[in-house]
């Protein structure tokens, strides 16, 4: 029997907008001991599911059907009281985002005691503070630290701490929502790590929610596709990923980018989720699904069995096969070397140390954020920037556009120096260089129209005769950014319109003064992977269209593989690997990049190869070890016997046989 | 729809829209609602007042008869010291304490706004040195310093409008200051600042509508700080003796002894008229707040 079961869910918010249909007859089951995985876009309501199972929905939520049976036992409908003990001793949550909510004033180790006090009064003061030591040691932290408070852990430790509260009371099953959501690669890799060793060492089970096929392809047994509500798919993770029956599912397996397979572009999936408001006749996925039906769009097809413990919801499964053509089309070219647009040399940013603090000298502490950096962007390129955050990517990026003063160094722009340039020169080249950031839903001015904010650039630099001509500018651009029709869009504001529509402004904002580079900062990382891949495309063409120069900046290294065409790694302030885009991701050298790529996840079950997870986190920058900088983590230098150079001589950026830049002094691995 | 037909959407349209909605908003809130009311009650007095009962300082009692009588169908909120009617005073107390609340708050608004734009826009020197001087003005204790200006132009109430405004701008130029430090690390600030705009552009066409919702909101809730603040000082004698406010009246109660011998009718009403009115811009003051600034708004 199942541990836990959970039979045609149906779960509605009311809101002013009107009801919310979030979950609609869904099912999944768990068994004692197993990993399921549950995909599927934004707001298709993995959260909602998960957490109607420990009785934690929002106040306007209500269960208005199915069942939940936990070893058998109803749990809809039972008390507070009752649920309170079921959500520590038996599932227990780790929240979305809840890395960020631990209490600041309360020490770690106090809060982990917190539930075993309430859970099991029985237990005395002393045992509990071994509880919490050992819980603190099994996640992976040393006891000691447990007298520390929250801001003295990194988001990696602090959901360490998460985890480890969710075991306090020795729970069969957890629940885990994006537990590696919004972590950098190598953290987010020792936390899966970590997951994967709990529930072989305690036979736990679990239920990992994560919008990232890749990472479920990793860590699970099997894996529950849901869409707008449904159940689409579910299934052992090998049959999902191999032979997956669902359209949706083979559409979403196309968004990802796989580096352990030849490079192929990813595809989006056009359109949007329905409106969960009105009813939805027949298949949710209609009017999203390349291979639908006449009766997709009034039948709704029923969960049945399409292999071996294997469901699909599709009137087409197991023969449904949506066309595959659009895996291809608007893959970056190879490389087009032309002469560099913009050279970097020798380039350093310090940023001064808040506070008091000196050095044991008397000086002031100050922040390498760039440490001696040397590159060049060439003319119609796409060339990445990748490393962990806080490695000085951003830095990098903003100090070679002027927007940041360098410490020392020189910045070319098509051969002229730009270091100090300011006044008229700056101003011209804020029109050659554009931005596009990260988040869409802070880089627009809400009190903006889109209009507004794509004429202010025009504005800002006397462009356009008048409105009527800067109108027709604002137009073009949002045509260009593929908004249609331009007239409507331009009358809305910001919140009116969707994540991926919200970038494509910012987009249409950076091209509409025809720059040569943009500098794109994580452009994707907020959006949904069916809109990513969008977007990376659109800026795709508009580089063949325009001939623009981007600079593209990401801690995704799979996202840098398909885009760029060369790619930098950077590690704490200093670019260690530079090379063509296939040579860094499929035949990395320096020892991080080879333990980067390695972590990656990808959508394809046991693909995973010899994983080198390295331990602990960057060093802050302010205190960069001596020697090589990576030599603290180098996992090579340990297998070459420490040889002395590592830990004494910096080794500088230099060409390594193939004629890609490595800074190591064993480039050839151990080979050599 | 073509580009030449396209009219865009003009700020003044778009504000009083906004306008529109905030007053349903905060007319459906009932705390904001009954502010409105009340608010609406002590602005009619005001206005209306003067023009129907006109109160005359000078038009004091005949005779020992009319001098602090109680309330009765003749004087329906009794008498005063001098014989004159408490009701006619309450009234034309209304207008005195409104118009030094809006004039001493316009004067800390917009010196508090510019202040605070100022210092939290611009790093460095500048924005420290105006935050020392906001300080200073927020140590400044209200009550020497007008006893000085008294002293020096003459007790009236411009002194007391001047010294009001000079000591409530710092609040606001504190609360403008730390919105602008956080707004000026948001990404549109960085994103606009990124394509070359220059400061005046940024802080006026991007920083400002973003920090005028807060300001407004802190605006009402300082009108009611200015009015009482005048009823302390006029309590405290140093009003203006030629305009009638609620605090000269209360001043006048207690130092004629009329409060001492029982008067309750010469003290109650003026008090009332300033308890209602502060807690009208009050009521108003954190109902728009929740409206303009839905951080707050309740989850
Ligand atoms: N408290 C709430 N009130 C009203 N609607 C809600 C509430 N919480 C979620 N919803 C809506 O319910 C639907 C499902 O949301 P849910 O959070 O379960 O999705 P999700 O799959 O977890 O998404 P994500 O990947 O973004 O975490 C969405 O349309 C969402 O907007
Ligand atoms: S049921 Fe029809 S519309 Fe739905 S996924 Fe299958 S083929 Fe597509
Ligand atoms: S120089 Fe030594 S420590 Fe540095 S990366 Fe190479 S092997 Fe590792
Ligand atoms: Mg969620």
């Amino acid at each position: 029997m199942a541990l836990l079961e959970v039979r045609d869910l149906t779960i509605r918010y009311r809101t002013t907008a009107g009801d919310i249909r979030a979950v609609d007859a869904a099912s999944l089951h768990v068994d004692a001991g197993e990993a399921v995985g549950l995909a599927g876009e934004s707001g298709c309501g993995k959260t909602t599911t998960a957490l109607a199972i420990p009785g934690l929905l929002p106040q306007n939520a209500s269960i208005v059907g199915g069942s939940i049976l936990l070893d058998g036992r109803e749990l809809i409908g039972r008390s507070e009281a009752e649920m309170e003990r079921i959500r520590w001793r038996e599932a227990s949550v780790v929240f979305q985002g809840a890395m960020n909510a631990l209490n600041p004033v309360q020490r770690v180790g106090q809060q982990i005691a917190e539930p075993i006090r309430l859970h099991e009064p029985e237990t005395s003061a002393r045992q509990a503070q071994v509880r919490v030591d050992e819980l603190l040691e099994r996640v992976g932290i040393p006891a000691s630290r447990g007298r520390e408070y929250p801001h003295e852990f990194s988001g990696g430790m602090r959901q360490r701490v998460m985890i480890a509260m969710a075991l306090a009371c020795r729970p069969r099953l957890i629940i885990a929502d994006e537990p590696v959501t919004a972590l950098d690669v190598m953290v987010q890799a020792q936390i899966l790590r970590l997951l994967k060793e709990l529930r072989e060492q305690l036979g736990l089970a679990m239920i990992l929610i994560s919008h990232d096929l890749s990472v479920i392809a990793e860590t699970c047994d099997r894996a529950v596709v849901m869409y707008a509500g449904r159940t689409a798919e579910s299934g052992d993770v090998r049959a999902i990923f191999r032979t997956p029956a669902h359209p949706y599912t083979q559409a979403l397996i196309r968004a990802f980018p796989n580096v352990r397979r030849e490079r192929a572009f990813v595809a989006g999936i056009p359109g949007y989720p329905p409106d969960l408001t009105a009813p939805i006749e027949g298949c949710a996925f209609a009017d999203r699904c390349s291979v639908a039906l006449g009766r997709c769009r009034t039948e709704i097809p029923a969960l049945r069995p399409v292999g071996a413990g294997h469901d699909a919801a599709c009137h087409l499964a197991p023969e449904a096969r949506s066309c595959d053509a659009a895996r291809t089309p608007g893959a970056p070219g190879r490389l087009a070397p032309e002469g560099p647009l913009v050279r970097v040399e020798d380039l350093r940013v310090e940023f001064p140390v808040r506070g008091r603090a000196r050095l044991p000298d008397g000086s002031k502490p100050v922040v390498h954020a760039v440490d001696g950096v040397s590159f060049d962007v060439r003319r119609g390129e796409v060339l990445a920037l990748v490393g962990e955050s806080g490695c000085g990517k951003t830095t990098i990026a903003k100090t070679m556009v002027r927007l940041i003063d360098p410490t020392s160094g020189r910045i070319e722009y098509r051969g002229s120096d730009i270091t100090r340039a300011r006044g008229g020169e700056l101003r011209r080249l804020r029109e050659r260089f554009q931005l596009v950031f990260q988040d869409p839903y802070e880089s627009l001015d809400p009190r903006q129209t889109v209009h507004e904010i794509v004429e202010e650039p025009l504005l800002i630099h006397g462009r356009g005769r008048d409105a009527a001509e800067r109108t027709r500018l604002v137009f073009a651009a949002l045509e260009g950014a593929g908004l249609h029709p331009a007239a409507e869009i331009a009358a809305r504001y910001p919140h009116h319109l969707s994540g991926g529509q919200r970038q494509r402004v910012a987009i249409a904002a950076a091209m509409v003064l025809e720059p040569e580079l943009i500098v794109a900062d994580e452009p994707v990382s907020m959006l949904d992977v069916s809109f990513r891949a969008e977007i990376l495309s659109l800026m795709l063409e508009l580089r063949a269209q325009r001939s623009f120069t981007y600079l593209f900046i990401t801690h995704d290294l799979s996202l840098a593989w398909i885009i760029a065409d060369r790619i930098a790694v950077v590690y704490l302030g200093r670019i260690v690997e530079l090379g063509a885009a296939d040579d860094v991701i499929q035949r990395p050298r320096h020892p991080y990049t080879r333990a980067l790529v390695s972590v990656i996840p990808v959508p394809e079950p046991g693909a995973e190869s010899d994983q080198i997870v390295l331990t602990g986190e960057a060093p802050s920058p302010s205190a960069v070890p001596a020697g090589c900088r990576f030599h603290p983590r180098c996992w090579l230098r340990r297998d070459l016997g420490d040889p002395e150079a590592c830990s004494t001589v910096d080794p500088s950026l230099v060409p390594a046989a193939d004629g890609r830049l490595v800074a190591c002094h064993f480039p050839e691995g151990g080979t050599a | 729809m073509t580009a030449e037909a396209f009219v865009p959407v003009r700020r003044a349209g778009r504000i009083g829209a906004a306008l529109r909605t905030n007053w349903g908003l905060l007319w459906s809130d009932p705390l904001g609602r009954t502010g409105v009311i009340l608010l609406a009650f002590v602005i009619a007095a005001a206005i209306l007042g003067p023009v129907l009962f006109p109160f005359d300082p000078k038009a004091v009692g005949e005779s020992a008869k009319d001098i602090l009588q109680p309330p009765s169908a003749q004087y329906p909120l009794g008498t005063d010291e001098l014989g004159r009617q408490v009701l006619w005073e309450v009234i034309a107390g209304a207008r005195t304490s409104l118009v030094v609340g809006l004039v001493a708050t316009a004067i800390s608004m917009i010196v508090g706004t510019f202040i605070g734009l100022t210092a939290g826009y611009s790093r460095g020197a500048l924005g420290e040195g105006l935050m020392r001087v906001t300080d200073f003005f927020l140590v400044i204790p209200t009550l020497p310093l007008t006893i000085v200006l008294a002293a020096v132009i003459g007790q009236s109430l411009g002194v007391i409008i001047l010294v009001i405004g000079l000591t409530s701008w710092p609040s606001t130029a504190r609360i403008v200051r730390s919105s602008v430090l956080t707004l000026r690390e948001r990404q549109f600030i960085q994103r606009i600042a990124s394509l070359g705009a220059r400061d005046r552009r940024i802080v006026g066409i991007h920083i400002l509508p973003n920090v005028l919702p807060l300001v407004i909101a802190n605006t009402i809730l300082v009108i009611a700080g200015s009015i009482l603040a005048e009823a302390t000082l006029a309590f405290l004698g140093l009003g203006d003796p030629v305009n009638v406010s609620w605090g000269t009246m209360l001043h006048f109660a207690f130092q004629s002894g009329a409060a001492g011998r029982g008067a309750w009718w010469y003290i109650i009403p003026p008090g009332i008229g300033i308890v209602v009115t502060v807690l009208a811009f009050t009521l108003i003051g954190h109902s728009l707040d929740r409206i303009l600034n839905p951080r707050l708004r309740s989850r």
